[in-house]
């Protein structure tokens, strides 16, 4: 029985010194769990790219579909953003249609500032190109290479918060 | 030997490898779970990124004084302010901001014009200038050597004579590297 116990007990060492030495060298990667590092990292990641794709939404416009806009604005937002947007909607699309206004935005870098528990501070960097009545005649330049179009650089700071399982933007600030 | 029977080690010396294995066995298991509990505690995530709110919050604080440091000059006193902007910069981007200076020729006429250009990380509450917690600054990449930080920057430029004026509000895209224990700036991308 002892000879027995002895070859476990062997058995059970080779195998805490393989683990020590996989853990050893591969560090966290080699868990097979998700770290409180990798979390947080995530949701940097999560923040980053909510923070983009809710900017988006309102830089881009299209006159012909202000309604699918609207609805993508109001599952992004949350609060205060939210209840804001629905309040000029209709106004937006009013205008937007009467201009024939169509904007591209293109977001050219976002980040974190501050992460505190469900709420967060964002920087967005974007340009956007304008074309609607007032720019058809308009021709292209070195800053702004479109013609018919105005470019437009916006810097924003975006208040995200943790809702409903995502992050949606609560307050969106132009930095002038 | 052929033909030789096995010699077998006595109860009394298994008996005390047993000791010796189950005592193997738990120093082994400590170290493991020590080393576990390491990396699963380290603040850098597997995918390299810094998760640490504080490294992130220093390398903030960093971003603000190169960003000002690499984008304010004071013609009157160009050598030492391009000085040390140069020595907050990797030899690449000194190259580059080289090419972005007044030139030699035209810093004796500046200076007499005492013209200068500084450079302001923008608050986010509207004040003047940002404090602690308050500099429109972000982190879109840090990793333990190497970051990009995304900075909102008002630069003003003021001459004798002329009322300062805003020259510029922009925004900036720095790649930072990190050279024994201090961060420098690698690169930046004006918006």
């Amino acid at each position: 029985v002892i000879t027995r116990i002895n070859a476990v007990l062997a058995g059970l060492l080779a195998l805490i010194l393989i683990l020590l030495a996989i853990v050893g060298l591969g560090g966290n990667r080699v868990l097979p769990w998700t770290t409180a590092a990798e979390e947080k990292v995530d949701v940097y990641a999560d923040i980053q790219a909510a923070a983009t794709r809710v900017v988006l939404a309102f830089l881009d416009v299209d006159y012909r579909r202000m309604d699918d806009k609207a609805d993508r604005i109001a599952a992004l937002t949350t609060g205060r953003a939210h209840e804001q947007y629905a309040a000029s909607a209709a106004r937006l699309k009013a205008t937007a249609r009467r201009a024939k206004a169509v904007a591209t935005g293109d977001i050219r870098s976002v980040g974190v500032a501050r992460l505190a528990g469900r709420t967060a501070k964002a920087l967005v960097a974007a340009d956007v190109v304008v074309k609607n009545a007032s720019t058809k005649g308009r021709s292209a330049t070195r800053e702004c290479p479109h013609d018919g179009a105005r470019c437009e650089r916006y810097r924003f700071v975006v208040t995200m918060t943790r809702s409903g399982g995502a992050w949606k933007m609560s307050d969106l600030a132009g930095v002038p | 030997v052929s033909g030789a029977p096995p010699v077998e080690a006595s109860p009394a010396r298994r008996r005390v490898l047993t000791v010796g294995l189950v005592a193997l066995v738990l120093a082994a298991g400590a170290a493991l779970w020590l080393v576990v509990r390491h990396a699963d505690r380290d603040p850098v995530a597997p995918n390299g990124e810094l998760s640490s709110s504080a490294a992130r919050h220093q390398l903030t604080v960093r971003a603000e004084k190169l960003t000002e440091t690499a984008m304010s000059y004071r013609a009157a006193r160009a050598d030492q302010d391009i000085a040390e902007a140069e020595r907050q910069m990797t030899p690449r981007m000194r190259a580059k901001y080289e090419r972005t200076l007044p030139t030699r020729a035209e810093r004796p006429q500046q200076a007499a014009r005492k013209v200068t250009v500084r450079a302001d990380v923008v608050s986010l509450s509207g004040q003047e200038s940002c404090a602690r917690n308050d500099c429109a600054i972000a982190i879109v990449s840090a990793s333990e050597h190497r970051a990009r930080v995304l900075v909102f920057v008002d630069q003003r430029t003021a001459a004798a004579n002329t009322r300062g004026r805003l020259a510029s509000r922009t925004w900036e895209l720095l790649t930072l590297v990190k050279l024994g224990n201090r961060w420098l700036i690698d690169d930046m991308v004006a918006g």
